[in-house]
C-alpha cells in the first residue's frame, strides 16, 4: 500500500481544461529524522523537487505546525526547520500554532530567514493590534497563468497553548472574508484557506465567501472531507502529501505517498549540518526495555499510558515530589516499542520534543480534584490536556458533566488524600497556563535545581539508572465512562 | 565455699564497690566512644574538606566555564566583523582548554565527566568551523555589496547612454530592483527580486545586447550578483546549522555539567546529613549513657540508703536511746553484712556490759553494807555534800557538826578538797590529832554510792608506820654515816666523795666548788723509818688538822692512802686558797719530826681547783686538782699550787 507512489485517491472536478498547475501540501512535520513508516523531509522533498523539475508550474504551500517541536526547536527555536524548509522550496509558510511555540517575536525573526513568504490572516499582535511582523495576511503566488491567494486562519484556542493571551485572534467570518475579498480586488483567481480544525469549529465553512479550496492542518491519515468547496485535511509525521491539481475551472486534490522516493541528497544535507555532530548526545544508550511499551497518541490522551508512567515516575522521583502530573500531549512518539528494545536519547527527546521545564506547586487535594477534572474535561476529544499522574490515582467517566467527571482519587497505594496540602510536579506548560490549566492561585515550591533541567535529560537520567526497565500498567487511571 | 560466695554477695563493701566499679566502666566507655567518635568525625569532616568541596568548586567552575563558552559561541554566531570573530574564538579556545583542565582535575573514573569531556571536546571544532563559516559569508557578503554596487553603477551610466524608451525603462526597473536587494527584509522578496531581474535581463538581451552583455558579467554569469546570493545562502545556512549544533551540544553541556555538579553537591549534602544524623544518634547514644549512669547513680543512693545510710542512722538511735539490742533489732541489720556483724558485736557488749553493771551494783550495795559496818573513819561525799560518815570519824572530830564538807576543820577541809580536785589518791600525814597523838592519812576513791557516783574519803590511822618510818630513818643515816665515814681518821672516806660526785652529775649540788687535794710529803719514807702505826697516828694528826680548818660547809674527806680532800661548795678561789695554805702551814707548824724529809718536819702538799663553769664537772675539778698537787711536789712539796686555768684569776 505504501509501496506506491502513485495516485490513491483521486477526487475529479476533472474539467476538460488544461490544467494550470500543481500545489503540494502538508503539515504537522516537524520530524527531523526519517521514520519507520515511510516519514522522511529529504523523500517529501525529492518529491517536490521532482514535481518542481517538470514542465508543470507547482507551488509548495507548507501548512506549519513544525517549527516545533523536536529535539532541535528546543536549542534553536524552529531556525533550523526554516533553513529545510529554505531547502525544501517551500512556496508559502502558512504560519500555525506550533510555530508560535516560542512566542510571536521568534516567529518575526524567522521570518526574515526564510526564502518564502509566511502568512497569517486572523490574527493580531496585542501590543500592536495589527498582523505580526514579518507575516504576511495573505500572499498572492503565481502558478502559471493564474494568481493563487493564500490565507491562513488559526484558531483562537493558541491564546491558551502558546500564545497566553498576547494576542487577538479573530474567528469571525466576516474578517477572513475581508481578507479573501481583498485577494480578490488584487487580482487573485484562486483562494486557497489554510487552516484548523478547531478554527472551523468556531467559522463555519459555507459563511466563508469566495475560497476555492480549505486545506486543514491535522494530524490525521490524509484524506478528503468534502467537495464543494474543497476540504482536504493532511498532515502528520507519515509519507503522505496532498497534491492538488488546479485549473482555470476546477481544484481536485489527490493524496500521494513519498515513502518510495529517492532521498533528496541537498535536504540531507542540510539536515546533516544541524545534526552531524550531535550523535554524540543522542545516540547514547539508556536502558533496554524488558516488556513492550507505547506512545500512542490516543492511550496518551484518555487512558493511563505505560510511556505515560515512566515519564511522570521519572519526574516524580528527580523532583521527589508527593505526585507528579503532566499532560499527555507532551508525549508525541506515538509509536509502540517492542520488548527488548534499547533506548536512546534520541527517543526519548523525539517522545519528549516541547523540551520543557518540571516545577513543583504545593497544592491541597481540592485543587487536585480540580487540576484532574479539567484533565479529562475534553477527554472526548483526546485533547492534549489529558493528565498522565505518577504517585496517585484516578478514575473518571466521561460520560457525566464536565467538572464531575472524577469518580475518585487516591494515593498510590489506594488511601484516600488524608493531608491538608501535596507537593504536585507539573510541566512548566502547565504551570503557565497552557490548555487552561490554572496554577495562579498555587504557591511554587521554589527549588531552582530542579526546574532548570529539561523534561527529556530528566527522563534520560532516570532511565539510565536501570539496565532495564519494565514498562508497566498498575491502575494510576481508570476510564469509567460506559460504553455506548 | 558457697558460704563465702554469699557472703561476698551479702557484702555491703562488695556490692558498693561493684556498682562504682560498673559505673567507673562505663564511664570509660562512654569517654572511649566519644574519642571515636570524634576521631572518626574529624575524619569525615577532612575528607570533604580535602576532597568532595574541592571538587564542588571546580565543578562550579565548570559551570560558569560552560556559561561564557555558550555566550562566546552565541557571539561568534552573530559577530559583525571576521577580526571580532577571530578575537572571539581564541577565547573560545582558552575557554575549552580551561574547561577541560578543570574536568581533568575531577575525577577519572568518573563516566559522566569522561562524556561531558567529550563533549566539551567537540565544542571548539564545531565553534571553529562555525567562524569560518561565518567569515566566508562576511567576505560573500562584502563582494556582493561591491558587485551590486557596480552593476548599479553600470546601469545608470548605460541609462544615461541609451535614449530608447523601452530600454530606460527595463533599466530603471533594474536599478530599482538593484536598490532593494542591498535593504532587502526577507529573503523571499530577495528571490522575488532576483526573478524580477532575471527577467529584465532576458529582456534587454534582445533589444539591448551590449548592456545585457555587460550587466551579465555582474548578475548571471559565475561569481555574479546571483551566484553571490545563493552562496551567501549556502554559508549562511551553514554558520546558523552549526550555531544551533552548538546550541544543543552547549545546552548538553550545561546540563551534564548541572546535573554532576547537582549530584556531587546531593553527595555532599548526603554526606554532611550522614554526619549530622550520626552525631545525632551519637548525641542519643550519649544521652542514654549518661540516663543509665543517672540511674545507676540514683540506685546506688537508694541501695545505700536502704542498705546504710537507714541502718546507720538506725545504729545511731541504737547507740543514743536503747540500752539494749534485740535479735530483732540484729535481723533488722542483716548480720551477714559488715553493719550486722557490728550490731551483732554491739550486742554481745552490750549485754556484757549489763551483766556486769549488775554485778557492779551487787558490789557498790555489799560495799556501803561493809563499810557502814567497819569501823573505818569514812566519809562518802558528793561534791560539798555529806552522803555518809562513819560513827569513827565522827568521834574523831566529835568536836565539830559533820553535816558538810565545811564542817571539818578547815585545814583537813583544805586537805579534802585538795586529794578531790587533785585526783590524787592519798594525801599523806594530812591530819595530826592531838588528842590521840595520832598521824592521818586522807585516801579518796571514786565509788557508786546508792547508784549515784561520790567520792569515798578515808582517814587511816598512819601514826604506827610514821614512827616506825622515823625509826627505819634514823638506823638508815647512823647505817649510812658509818659506811661514809673513815674508820681511822673520822674524815668522810671515798664513797662519800663518789656520792658527791654522782650527786653533781645528777645536776644536784652547789656550783662553784672548790676542791683542795693534800698529800703527805715522802709519807712512804715516814712509814719505813717509823712504822705504820706511826704513820697512822702522823694521818690522824693531819685529819685533825684537815677537820679544824674545814669550813662547816665543806667536808673532809680520805680520798685514799695519805690523800686527803676538802670539797667547799660555793667557794671562791682566795677563800679556797687560804684554807688550803692554812691547812699547809698548820702541818708544818705541829713540827713533826720527819728526818729523811729535805724540811726535817712532816709536811703536806696541796694541789686547788674550783669549779670555773658550770658544766665542769666534780671528777674534772678533781682532776685540775690532782695536777696542781703534782706541780706543788715538784716546786719541792710542802706549798700550795693552784690549777693553772685559775692562776689568772687569783693574781
Amino acid at each position: 500500500m505504501k509501496g506506491i507512489l502513485a495516485v490513491l485517491l483521486l477526487v475529479s472536478f476533472v474539467s476538460p481544461c488544461a490544467q494550470a498547475g500543481k500545489i503540494i501540501f502538508t503539515s504537522n512535520v516537524p520530524e527531523l529524522y526519517a521514520q519507520e513508516n515511510g516519514y522522511s523531509l529529504a523523500k517529501m522533498s525529492a518529491f517536490v523537487q521532482r514535481l518542481k523539475q517538470g514542465t508543470e508550474p507547482v507551488l509548495f504551500i507548507h501548512g506549519g505546525d513544525s517549527l516545533s517541536p523536536n529535539s532541535l526547536s528546543v536549542y534553536d527555536k524552529g531556525v533550523h526547520m526554516i533553513s529545510i524548509m529554505n531547502a525544501m522550496m517551500v512556496d508559502v509558510l502558512a504560519v500555525n500554532r506550533r510555530e508560535f511555540n516560542d512566542g510571536i517575536d521568534q516567529v518575526t525573526l524567522l521570518s526574515s530567514q526564510a526564502q518564502f513568504p509566511m502568512v497569517l490572516s486572523n490574527l493580531h499582535d496585542r501590543r500592536t493590534m495589527s498582523d505580526v511582523e514579518g507575516l504576511l495576511p495573505y500572499v498572492i503566488l503565481p502558478l502559471g497563468n493564474l494568481k493563487v491567494a493564500v490565507l491562513m486562519t488559526v484558531s483562537e484556542n493558541i491564546n491558551s497553548t502558546f500564545l497566553f493571551n498576547t494576542a487577538v485572534v479573530y474567528e469571525d467570518a466576516e474578517q477572513i472574508n475581508r481578507k479573501i475579498h481583498q485577494a480578490r480586488l488584487e487580482g487573485a483567481d484562486k483562494v486557497i484557506l489554510v487552516t484548523e480544525r478547531d478554527y472551523l469549529k468556531a467559522v463555519s465553512v459555507d459563511r466563508l465567501q469566495g475560497v476555492d479550496c480549505i486545506l486543514v492542518t491535522q494530524d490525521v491519515e490524509d484524506h478528503q472531507i468534502q467537495d464543494h468547496p474543497l476540504m482536504v485535511a493532511s498532515g502528520g509525521v507519515d509519507d503522505e502529501m496532498v497534491v492538488l491539481n488546479v485549473s482555470d475551472e476546477s481544484i481536485s486534490a489527490e493524496i500521494v505517498h513519498t515513502a518510495q522516493e529517492e532521498p533528496d541528497a541537498s535536504l540531507n544535507h542540510v539536515i546533516s549540518r544541524f545534526t552531524n555532530q550531535l550523535d554524540v548526545v543522542l545516540d547514547k544508550p539508556l536502558t533496554t526495555l524488558a516488556g513492550p511499551m507505547d506512545s500512542l497518541r490516543e492511550t496518551l490522551r484518555s487512558a493511563e499510558s505505560s510511556f505515560g508512567n515512566l515519564v511522570l515516575d521519572a519526574i516524580r522521583h528527580y523532583t521527589q515530589a508527593d505526585f507528579a502530573a503532566v499532560i499527555g500531549g507532551s508525549m508525541r512518539g506515538y509509536r509502540t516499542y517492542e520488548a527488548g528494545y534499547q533506548l536512546t536519547r534520541r527517543d526519548v527527546q523525539r517522545e519528549l520534543p516541547f523540551g520543557g521545564t518540571v516545577h513543583v506547586v504545593k497544592v491541597s487535594p481540592t485543587k487536585l480534584k480540580q487540576i484532574l477534572e479539567h484533565g479529562v474535561s475534553v477527554v472526548e476529544d483526546s485533547d492534549g490536556r489529558f493528565l498522565q499522574v505518577s504517585g496517585l490515582r484516578y478514575k473518571y467517566d466521561a460520560s457525566r458533566p464536565i467538572g464531575q467527571r472524577i469518580v475518585s482519587i487516591s494515593d498510590a497505594l489506594g488511601k484516600p488524600l488524608a493531608k491538608a496540602e501535596y507537593t504536585l510536579a507539573i510541566s512548566d506548560y502547565m504551570l503557565h497556563g497552557g490548555d487552561d490549566y490554572d496554577f495562579s492561585d498555587v504557591r511554587e515550591v521554589s527549588d531552582e535545581v530542579s526546574s532548570q533541567r529539561l523534561v527529556w535529560n530528566v527522563v534520560s537520567d532516570y532511565l539510565e539508572q536501570f539496565d532495564a526497565i519494565t514498562p508497566s500498567l498498575d491502575g494510576r487511571i481508570e476510564n469509567l465512562t460506559p460504553v455506548q | 565455699m558457697a558460704e563465702v560466695d554469699h557472703h561476698i554477695r551479702k557484702s555491703l563493701r562488695a556490692r558498693i564497690t561493684a556498682v562504682i566499679l560498673m559505673m567507673v566502666l562505663l564511664m570509660l566507655l562512654t569517654g572511649a566512644l566519644c574519642i571515636f567518635y570524634f576521631l572518626k568525625l574529624s575524619d569525615s569532616v577532612n575528607r570533604q574538606a580535602e576532597q568532595e568541596l574541592p571538587s564542588l568548586q571546580v565543578l562550579n567552575s565548570v559551570q560558569l566555564g560552560i556559561t561564557r563558552l555558550s555566550n562566546l559561541a552565541n557571539d561568534v554566531a552573530n559577530s559583525a566583523s571576521p577580526a571580532y570573530s577571530r578575537i572571539l574564538m581564541s577565547q573560545v579556545r582558552d575557554e575549552v582548554r580551561e574547561l577541560q583542565s578543570s574536568l581533568h582535575k575531577l575525577t577519572a573514573g568518573n563516566e559522566q565527566i569522561a562524556r561531558l569531556t567529550e563533549i566539551v571536546g567537540k565544542i571548539e571544532p564545531s565553534v571553529t568551523s562555525m567562524s569560518l563559516s561565518k567569515a566566508m559569508l562576511d567576505q560573500v557578503d562584502a563582494e556582493l555589496l561591491e558587485k551590486i554596487k557596480q552593476a548599479m553603477k553600470l546601469t545608470i551610466r548605460n541609462h544615461n547612454d541609451v535614449s530608447r524608451a523601452g530600454v530606460e525603462l527595463i533599466l530603471d526597473g533594474m536599478l530599482l530592483d538593484l536598490n532593494d536587494l542591498v535593504g532587502v527584509s526577507h529573503l523571499y522578496q530577495q528571490n522575488q527580486i532576483v526573478a524580477s531581474l532575471r527577467k529584465s535581463l532576458t529582456q534587454l538581451e534582445s533589444i539591448a545586447p551590449r548592456i545585457h552583455t555587460e550587466l551579465s558579467t555582474l548578475l548571471s554569469a559565475p561569481k555574479g550578483v546571483f551566484d553571490l546570493l545563493s552562496l551567501r545562502e549556502r554559508h549562511r545556512t551553514e554558520v546558523v546549522g552549526m550555531s544551533t549544533q552548538n546550541k544543543i551540544l552547549l545546552g548538553n553541556v550545561v546540563d551534564f555539567g548541572h546535573r554532576v555538579y547537582m549530584e556531587t553537591e546531593a553527595n555532599v549534602a548526603q554526606q554532611a546529613k550522614n554526619l549530622s544524623l550520626n552525631a545525632e544518634s551519637f548525641i542519643d547514644g550519649l544521652v542514654i549513657a549518661f540516663v543509665v549512669q543517672l540511674l545507676m547513680a540514683i540506685s546506688l543512693l537508694g541501695y545505700l540508703h536502704r542498705q546504710l545510710f537507714r541502718r546507720l542512722h538506725a545504729l545511731k538511735e541504737l547507740l543514743s536511746f536503747k540500752r539494749e539490742i534485740t535479735d530483732e533489732d540484729v535481723a533488722f541489720f542483716d548480720e551477714q553484712n559488715e553493719l550486722g556483724s557490728l550490731v551483732k558485736q554491739l550486742q554481745r557488749y552490750m549485754t556484757t556490759i549489763a551483766k556486769q553493771k549488775t554485778q557492779i551494783e551487787t558490789t557498790s550495795q555489799q560495799l556501803q553494807s561493809i563499810i557502814k559496818h567497819s569501823h573505818m573513819k569514812i566519809v562518802v561525799l558528793q561534791g560539798d555534800q555529806l552522803l555518809y560518815c562513819s560513827e569513827p570519824l565522827k568521834q574523831l572530830f566529835s568536836n565539830h557538826a559533820l553535816t558538810g564538807l565545811e564542817g571539818f576543820p578547815e585545814n583537813v577541809a583544805a586537805h579534802i578538797r585538795e586529794v578531790i580536785e587533785s585526783k590524787s589518791h592519798t594525801y599523806e600525814g594530812a591530819f595530826w590529832d592531838r588528842e590521840s597523838q595520832s598521824w592521818y592519812d586522807i585516801t579518796r576513791d571514786s565509788i557508786v554510792w546508792e547508784k549515784q557516783p561520790a567520792d569515798l574519803i578515808c582517814f587511816s590511822d598512819v601514826t604506827e608506820h610514821i614512827k616506825a618510818e622515823q625509826e627505819f630513818k634514823r638506823t638508815l643515816s647512823v647505817a649510812q654515816n658509818e659506811a661514809q665515814t673513815d674508820s681511822l681518821t673520822g674524815l668522810l672516806n671515798r664513797k662519800s666523795f663518789d656520792n658527791i660526785s654522782v650527786a653533781y652529775a645528777n645536776g644536784d649540788g652547789v656550783a662553784n666548788f672548790a676542791i683542795l687535794l693534800f698529800d703527805v710529803d715522802y709519807f712512804k719514807e715516814y712509814n719505813d723509818q717509823f712504822g705504820h702505826l706511826q704513820g697512822d697516828n702522823v694521818l690522824k694528826m693531819i685529819a685533825t688538822v684537815i677537820k679544824r680548818n674545814t669550813p662547816t660547809t665543806g667536808l673532809a674527806i680520805r680520798y685514799g692512802g695519805e690523800e686527803l680532800l676538802v670539797f667547799i661548795p660555793n667557794a671562791r678561789i682566795e677563800e679556797a686558797l687560804d684554807i688550803a695554805q692554812t691547812i699547809v702551814e698548820d702541818v708544818f707548824s705541829q713540827e713533826v719530826p720527819h728526818p729523811s724529809s729535805p724540811h726535817q718536819f712532816l709536811s703536806v702538799s696541796c694541789g686547788v681547783s674550783i669549779q670555773a663553769q658550770t658544766e665542769d664537772s666534780v671528777l674534772q675539778v678533781f682532776d685540775q686538782a690532782d695536777k696542781s698537787l703534782y706541780k706543788a711536789k715538784k716546786r719541792g712539796r710542802n706549798c700550795v699550787m693552784v690549777w693553772s686555768g685559775l692562776e689568772t684569776s687569783l693574781l
